[in-house]
């Protein structure tokens, strides 16, 4: 990478929204169904028909408005965007020009240690096209047209971001604010999140921008990462053999890990924009606008912030817990109980608890955990009453069934044993089990103490207290 | 008022014969020249028409169209899609 310049990058976010039906029409909207199977004359753009604007389209967009700072345009309106594409039955896409429902907005976001502010330019709403098949067994290419229609928010970024790492850290805000919302599925892998990325390079000090390229089909965090590095490179190797960038729009290629130039600025397309005859103005008043602001749940920037600065946590941390919106309200919920440390409900939540989710691929909703058991159990340990050891075998029991962990304990027989009495065989057993372990303890190698104890804590099933086992390991030891 | 006749028939995917463009720019121009004495828009907002609005659709599902009535239309199909001549992204 040189270093003598910056990168300049600028991103173009198409959401799919999760409304039950489609933008203009009341098919449903679904994805996964079978081919031309959720058509109607309306979206397959028969002559004739009348697009009808779907109202949670509009709400769920202001959402994003109001969780991007925008300002609304509580009064605006929709146009045609022309272009010939097979995609595309009515060879032109309903959009927004010169009115977007929500403007001039801005995102936090947190890359490393750094808060930074990324200003967005715009939130509109417009329809998804088509999805074309290309199969060699095919003389033609196959249209399937249960896209069409479906309402997709775009969100556009000024040129704020100056690095990969950025544009990654924002996309992910972006799609983590969308499932706040739970305006959208936010499936980069199913397409229901897409991006374009805007490029540009200039020289460290420079005030003028230089030329952009638009890289189309980024469409994973991976790939937009990947992709700016690459373009990034290209433009200034380009700089630096006394070339000069041109504008154009190239297709980024995530397999070959390089971009190909699509068009040119000559080339650019001439969409003619102009409003939609078929759709008249249309009004969010002021009230709906204040009262979807007011149904805005807590975002995850601010909670994360929040964690850092309430509870003392590291931020990666904190990030990690806001960065699921059910990991986040089980944390709260659970804080809210009270009667132990959030440190430690975040230790559980992003240790035992993420690492048991992990490996059966599930998710917390899945489970029978709750708040209220989570917090009793962890007590429960805070008392002396069970060990660490057995309090994940108690949790394996409370994510399993709906068991409170005193039960559990009990059925289980899991309590610790914090008579010594009743631990002097065990340590004795596990002494003269390890005779080479108690050679090097005695030869100054007291690490291995731990793994005695350990070894006591196997053989008392997890119930033994360490701290005292500890305390029996060393004094039996120094006796031998 | 320059129209360049060929660019816009690219747009519209037309062809145009060469030997018309010429008829067809001078019939453009007095199109253009006559919408051009239209008032003058001012503004952007006065694309709006805050006096005449719509209203919108609740999010109802309703049932979709059969497919095969959909495809009646169409010139060519294939395994439950429209089919067309081969496109290269
Ligand atoms: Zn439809």
């Amino acid at each position: 990478m040189n270093n003598n310049f910056e990168t300049v990058i600028g991103l173009e976010v198409h959401a799919e929204l999760n409304t039950k039906t489609k933008i203009f029409c009341s098919c449903e909207n679904r994805f996964g169904a079978e081919v031309n199977s959720l058509c109607c004359p309306v979206c397959m753009g028969y002559p004739g028909t009348l697009p009808v604007l779907n109202q949670q389209v509009v709400e769920s967009a202001v959402k994003m408005g109001h969780a991007l700072n925008c300002t609304i345009n509580g009064v605006t309106k929709q146009d045609r965007k022309n272009y010939f594409y097979p995609d595309l039955p009515k060879a032109y896409q309903i959009s927004q020009f010169d009115v977007p429902l929500c403007e001039n907005g801005y995102l936090d976001i947190l890359v490393g240690d750094e808060t930074k502010r990324i200003g967005v330019t715009r939130i509109h709403i417009e329809e998804d096209a088509g999805k074309l098949i290309h199969d060699d067994s095919f003389d033609g290419t196959l249209c399937d047209y249960n896209r069409c229609g479906v309402p997709l928010i775009e969100i556009v970024s000024e040129p704020d971001l100056r690095s990969a790492e950025e544009a990654k850290a924002y996309l992910e805000t972006i799609t983590t604010i969308l499932l706040y919302l739970g305006i959208s599925d936010a499936k980069m892998q199913e397409g229901s999140v897409r991006c374009d990325v805007n490029v540009s390079v200039r020289p460290h000090g420079a005030t003028e921008f230089g030329t952009r390229c638009e890289m189309k089909n980024v469409n994973s965090f991976g790939a937009v990462y990947r992709a700016i590095l690459y373009e990034a490179e290209r433009q200034m190797e380009v700089i630096a053999a006394g070339g000069t960038i041109r504008q154009e729009t190239r297709r980024w290629d995530d397999a070959k890990n390089k971009s190909i130039l699509m068009r040119s600025k000559e080339d650019a397309q001439d969409y003619r924009y102009f409003p939609d005859p078929d759709l008249l103005t249309f009004i969010v008043s002021d009230e709906k606008i204040s009262a979807l602001k007011a149904s805005l749940p807590e975002l995850p920037t601010e909670k994360t912030l929040r964690y850092v600065k309430d509870y003392n946590m590291q931020k990666v941390d904190a990030q990690l817990l806001s960065v699921s919106k059910a990991r986040a309200d089980f944390f709260d919920s659970a804080v809210e109980l009270g009667g132990c440390e959030p440190k430690t409900v975040a230790n559980w939540l992003l240790g035992d608890i993420a690492r048991i989710l992990n490996d059966r691929r599930i998710e917390l909703s899945d489970t029978a955990l709750t708040p209220q058991h989570l917090v009793e159990m962890i007590q429960m340990i805070d008392k002396g009453t069970i060990s660490n050891t057995a309090a994940k075998t108690v949790l394996e029991e409370m994510m399993a069934t709906d068991k409170a962990p005193q039960q559990i304990v009990e059925e289980k027989g899991l309590a610790q044993i914090n008579d010594s009495s009743a631990l002097v065989a065990i340590v004795e057993k596990v002494l003269a089990d390890n005779p080479k372990a108690v050679e090097d303890y005695k030869s100054g190698k007291t690490n291995v103490a731990g793994f005695l104890v350990g070894q006591c804590m196997k053989a008392s099933r997890g119930q033994g207290n360490p701290a005292t086992l500890r305390d029996m390991v060393l004094a039996a030891i120094e006796k031998l | 008022m320059e129209i360049d006749v060929k660019h816009i028939a690219k747009l519209a995917k037309l062809d145009i014969p060469e030997a018309e463009l010429g008829k067809m720019e001078k019939e453009l121009s007095s199109i253009v020249a006559m919408v051009e004495k239209l008032p003058e828009l001012t503004s952007k907002e006065s694309l709006l028409d805050p006096q005449n609005t719509m209203q919108l659709r609740p999010d109802e599902v309703k049932p979709s169209f059969p497919r095969e009535e959909m495809l009646k239309n169409v010139p060519e199909t294939a395994a439950g899609c429209l089919m067309v001549p081969k496109v290269v992204e």
